[in-house]
């Protein structure tokens, strides 16, 4: 289990991580409030924008159709400025996404995760695995622990709840 | 909706005809689908639109989608019978997207139509194959479009067609229209299973080749088992690791010839029908060797 995860804590706040970011003040602002926020892939070298794991764009709008009212899930990018990235291999690379320190909007939108990934594992053919790649980002009060997971798609939901379930409060 | 092929079978009566045809797989070791039944689910899907009813224009969409499956899984055992087997690990890649597609929408609760057979016979056709190593591209999608209403696919804005939903009898894809390449690498997992990696000299074909060549439909069932067997010069069977070694060193066998002994990849292929008693059931190291260099030119 633990070859699949990677914790750590990560000094900063989701206003450092935006602040890399050219958003309009209307998004800034709608990001701030937002119960859970999907963040862009900066720093690759031959595409210094942000840009956005490929399939992001289904992923959002299916936690915004998914999500109890109440809590709101975000982009942490404008409309203009919004483009994907497809790699290599068949792995199934998930952006990474900061979630609000309310344990609700956490478990909610790990339940969500899980029932997304479930549905495309439900697709795969008798005999075929997949990997799953993401990173979440739990704020804390002053801080955000960071928690990377990548390995079997069928044991992310358990080990990702476990896992968080141990880091959730402070 | 989850369709239900048990559902589809029974109701309603207007698809009897196609359900007949596409129940005959047995029967079509080397022939596809005729055409007409694929004229005759358009007329179906186009009169199921007319009628605004979505259910039964994903049942012909369903139809279409295992009749296609059908045909791709029949292709590849007729191109790999005739030493095609680059243009058969192709239709066999056909064959998988439209059976991971149908296992979204449709729920195959009993076997009909070779589906079951179709989902257990793909992977094990896959894995015979001796390809390793594929070439993958990286891009930036920069703009994509629905190719259910042609509108730019936007973050936020644009339609509210799903990539993969099913929507008047018709798959909703994302045609890429603006992409900044960015690199190429070479992956042994690869998303697209046709960007097989060419080697100069061929591909040693040989697990696939013996299992086609004794399978007489693609609709007989066979399994196997993967071992692992070891290759030696027969001087050093039997030699101990720590007995002095044959080739006269006077060294210990393991720290001299011992690595002249060498594992490969040992398939043993279990038929449901017996092959023809003419072929040998087995195969050696040196005869199962069967070098095609078959790559795509163009």
């Amino acid at each position: 289990m633990d070859d699949y995860i990677t914790i750590s804590k990560v000094e900063s706040g989701l206003d450092h991580i935006l602040s890399g970011l050219i958003l309009d003040s209307k998004i800034t602002e709608t990001v701030h409030s937002a119960s859970a926020v999907i963040l862009p892939w900066v720093g690759r070298p031959e595409h210094s924008a942000p840009v956005f794991q490929s399939g992001t764009r289904e992923l959002y709008r299916y936690l915004q159709r998914n999500i109890p009212e109440g809590l709101n899930v975000e982009v942490a990018s404008s409309e203009e400025g919004y483009e994907e990235l497809t790699e290599h291999a068949d792995l199934w690379v998930f952006p990474a996404i900061f979630i609000a320190q309310n344990p609700t909007a956490v478990t909610v939108i790990l339940n969500l995760l899980s029932n997304y990934i479930y549905d495309r594992i439900k697709t795969l053919l008798p005999g075929r695995k997949a990997e799953v790649k993401i990173e979440i980002l739990l704020a804390q009060k002053n801080s955000l622990v960071s928690i990377k997971y990548k390995g079997p798609a069928e044991s992310f939901e358990k080990i990702v709840q476990d896992t968080v379930s141990k880091n959730l409060i402070e | 909706m989850i369709i239900s092929l048990n559902q589809l079978i029974d109701h309603p009566a207007t698809l009897e005809e196609p359900i007949a045809s596409l129940s005959t797989y047995r029967d079509r070791d080397t022939k596809y689908l005729p055409v007409n039944v694929y004229e005759h689910l358009e007329q179906l899907r186009k009169a199921a639109v007319e009628c605004a009813d979505q259910d039964l224009a994903k049942a012909v969409w369903c139809l279409e989608t295992i009749g296609r499956s059908q045909d791709h899984f029949i292709k590849a055992f007729c191109l790999c019978k005739e030493d095609h087997f680059y243009k058969a690990w192709c239709e066999l890649e056909h064959c998988e997207l439209g059976l991971r597609s149908l296992r979204r929408h449709c729920e195959v609760d009993k076997d009909i139509f070779g589906i079951n057979h179709m989902l257990s016979h793909v992977p094990r056709f896959q894995d015979l194959f001796p390809y390793k190593s594929f070439i993958s591209p990286a891009y930036v999608i920069q703009e994509s479009k629905c190719s259910i209403c042609n509108s730019l696919f936007g973050l936020r804005s644009g339609c509210n067609h799903e990539i993969g939903e099913i929507y008047d009898g018709k798959m909703c894809l994302r045609i890429i229209t603006r992409v900044k390449p960015l690199e190429i690498s070479i992956v042994d997992n690869p998303v697209q299973k046709y960007s097989v990696l060419f080697i100069n000299g061929g591909y040693n074909y040989g697990a696939i080749y013996y299992t086609i060549q004794r399978l007489a439909s693609p609709w007989h069932s066979w399994t196997y088992e993967k071992v692992e067997a070891t290759t030696g010069i027969p001087l050093y069977a039997g030699i101990g690791r720590n007995n002095l070694c044959p080739c006269g060193s006077g060294l210990k066998f393991k720290r001299c010839c011992i690595n002249k002994m060498r594992t490969h990849d040992h398939y043993q292929i279990h038929f449901e029908i017996q092959p023809p008693v003419e072929l040998p059931d087995y195969v050696n190291v040196e005869n199962a060797r069967y070098i095609v260099d078959d790559r795509p030119i163009g």
